[in-house]
């Protein structure tokens, strides 16, 4: 195919894909954020948790990281689950949103450096049979891996969607979003619903981690990356809305590899940003407008 | 508040006293280590190079403390870990300069942490000793505090400009470059290199620890070059090789300026996709150089049979040129140890050692050490020296098979 059209398309492509493994990192943190207006700033280093849980069960079992999903959902699940009812909880009253930040942020830096601590500053890396599997279509390039990510993204979504509308659980996850007084008084424990929206939100995470082993290479402060680009895509897309973690992952993604390949490398990161900036100025709530699940 | 100000009064006196029974001067002791200020990326992306040149520099000391240390008296690095920050350095090197036991620093693990030390040490009359960072700023400013053992960015490639020269002939190169004092300094004299010899230059700077460099790579394949020229970190040549090698790229050679390529965890990571890869590299340990062979093999002993690189060398025999200077000097102040420094005059296992200032393209270096440089080709997973072809141990491998004729 002639040249033009090919950086053109594999550039979307890689955009494309990119965006999915984005979108990923954005569901958990919108979902902790549409409920409890909780601003996660240690969301991805709980990835980063999930991430070497992973890579140990590579290591010594053998587990494929995209089947170890069913294992780091859960133990995610748990450690976010004792992060809320050990620390999150202590935040109440009318700064708790602002406090929220600090705490997440310390209980951040507490996870990287245990970690570092644990395992040290060592780079690991995963090989997979799919690593570095591409697949041919019409002369483009297209990463296996990147793809199984964007799958799951997809997977996880619609059974987000399905979890929030029909179960009992989800509708109440639901109405502690839309008005949490209002929420208590029709009978949902709303302690509890926190706790289990935090828990959800980790076991996202959990998922995402175990995605990116085969992927990305791992080292205890990875996290930060993944919880900047995680904040981009949520406050891009709308605090608290799942349509809008996809939408916004997906237009961060081909925004900064359309802007590395005809602007330049440089600036990807900046260009993001910029698109950021503009969609906000323009839609402040975000693409998907406001809060809801 | 009111109440409690005789609180603050314990607490304030709690620190002064604290602030005031710190570590003593030098001179006094006789068993007291002579100290020195080591700060290093140990964790963080670049955390690879601080750990191994901690190890590297521990080896060197333990060896030398145990052979009696110095007039008797041990020597102590003070590691400091800075994350590979340039703003952690500026801090740490100021505090290290305000305490009085320490006599120089030592470090760092990149070019662009390193100019902050330089000029911090600079400033504060103490000596900078780098044994890596490259960039070639550090050494042409007529810092007189500032002391280079290994050779510069634009140093690092002299040994592949002449392959490319008297070999490859290339038409086009195509750099791809982090985008912090390494990478820009290396894309800097490859640029100049290829502007005087008539090919064509194109070029792209990346943010490092980006994890996908796929848009950039996309861009060197539409552009077709005949030579790509990486200079990156560890996490980041790995991506680069493997994203490269995933997108079919195919030039006539793949090249790349050492440091991030060097490591033997670059090779065991990328694979086959490095196979044939060519590196700018400092040393290597079939170098007739005394005590090469050796550490190499003490280096394998500690670290599960992986091959030692320069940086390890270069770290260890720093530790050698430390003692050495510590002998010599007239006493154990920041002044006497400048001026052991300047006279500096040894053989080690990294290449000989002689601070000195000499031209380069117009630039005048001063306390530069001047070595040699060569080309490595990843053969076999393995990094084999393939030229110059009197300092060689392989033949290199080109045209290289799978790619561009």
């Amino acid at each position: 195919m002639e040249i033009g059209t090919y950086v053109f398309l594999q550039t979307l492509i890689s955009g494309v894909l990119v965006g999915g493994i984005y979108c990923l990192i954005g569901i958990g943190l919108t979902v902790i954020f549409g409920v409890m207006r909780i601003i996660n700033a240690c969301h991805g280093d709980l990835i980063m948790v999930a991430m070497y849980l992973s890579y140990f069960l590579f290591r010594s079992a053998g587990i494929d990281p995209l089947l170890s999903v069913v294992v780091t959902a859960p133990a995610l699940f748990c450690l976010g689950w004792v992060l809320h009812r050990g620390f999150i909880t202590r935040l109440s009253g009318s700064y708790a949103e602002d406090n929220s930040l600090l705490l997440t942020f310390g209980l951040g830096l507490v996870l990287a450096n245990t970690v570092l601590v644990l395992f040290t500053a060592d780079y690991r890396v995963v090989e997979t049979a799919y690593s570095r599997a591409v697949w041919r279509v019409a002369g483009l390039s297209v990463s296996a891996a990147y793809v199984f990510s964007f799958a799951m993204a997809i997977l996880v979504t619609a059974l987000l969607y399905l979890f929030f509308m029909k179960t009992d659980l989800g509708m109440a996850i639901r109405a502690t979003a839309q008005n949490r007084m209002a929420a208590g008084l029709a009978g949902v424990n709303v302690e509890r619903v926190g706790r289990i929206t935090y828990g959800l939100g980790a076991a996202l995470a959990g998922a995402a981690g175990a995605l990116f082993t085969p992927v990305f290479y791992l080292y205890p402060t990875v996290g930060s990356l993944f919880t900047v680009k995680a904040f981009e895509v949520v406050v891009l897309g709308g605090m608290g809305s799942i349509t809008g973690a996809i939408f916004g992952g997906l237009v961060l993604g081909v925004v900064e590899s359309l802007g590395a390949v005809y602007v330049s490398t440089g600036y990807k990161d900046a260009l993001g940003f910029v698109a950021f900036v503009l969609i906000l100025a323009f839609r402040p709530a975000g693409l998907a407008g406001r809060s809801r699940l | 508040m009111k109440t409690r100000w005789w609180l603050g009064c314990i607490v304030a006196v709690a620190v002064l006293a604290g602030g005031l029974a710190g570590p003593r001067p030098a001179a006094a002791q006789s068993k007291e280590p002579l100290r020195f200020g080591a700060p290093l990326a140990l964790t963080g992306p670049v955390s690879s190079f601080g750990t191994q040149d901690q190890k590297a520099l521990d080896i060197a000391l333990e060896e030398i403390n145990k052979a009696g240390g110095v007039k008797g008296r041990p020597l102590e690095a003070v590691y400091v870990d800075t994350a590979g920050k340039p703003d952690v350095t500026r801090s740490t090197v100021e505090r290290l300069s305000q305490r009085q036991d320490i006599l120089f620093i030592w470090g760092e693990s990149t070019s662009a942490a390193g100019i902050v030390a330089a000029q911090v040490a600079q400033r504060n009359k103490i000596v900078f000793f780098t044994h890596v960072a490259a960039a070639p700023d550090l050494t042409s400013k007529g810092w007189d505090w500032v002391f280079r053992q290994n050779p510069m960015t634009i140093e690092y490639t002299l040994a592949l400009y002449d392959y490319l020269l008297k070999v490859v002939k290339p038409k086009s190169i195509f750099s791809v470059y982090e985008n912090t004092l390494f990478g820009q300094s290396n894309n800097g004299a490859m640029k100049a290199f290829a502007e005087k010899n008539g090919i064509r230059y194109m070029s792209e700077g990346f943010e490092g620890g980006s994890q996908d460099y796929k848009p950039t790579l996309i861009k060197v394949k539409a552009a077709d070059p005949d030579m790509v020229f990486f200079a990156a970190y560890l996490l980041d040549a790995l991506l680069l090789t493997r994203q490269s090698s995933e997108l079919e790229l195919k030039p006539r050679l793949f090249t790349s300026a050492g440091a991030g390529f060097i490591f033997p965890e670059y090779l065991e990571g990328a694979g086959k996709a490095a196979e044939n890869y060519f590196s700018a590299a400092l040393w290597a340990p079939d170098l007739p150089y005394p005590g090469a062979r050796d550490f190499d093999a003490k280096w394998r002993k500690a670290n599960n049979g992986k091959q030692a690189v320069y940086m390890h060398a270069s770290a260890y025999s720093s530790g050698y040129v430390i003692a050495d200077i510590l002998k010599r000097a007239k006493a154990f102040t920041r002044e006497a140890v400048k001026e052991a420094f300047a006279a500096t005059d040894i053989k080690t296992a990294y290449g000989p050692v002689k601070f000195i200032s000499y031209e380069r393209d117009g630039v005048t270096f001063r306390n530069q050490n001047k070595l040699p440089t060569i080309l490595v080709q990843a053969q076999g997973g393995k990094w084999v020296s393939v030229w110059p072809p009197d300092l060689a141990t392989g033949k290199p491998a080109f045209p290289v098979p799978g790619l561009k004729p």
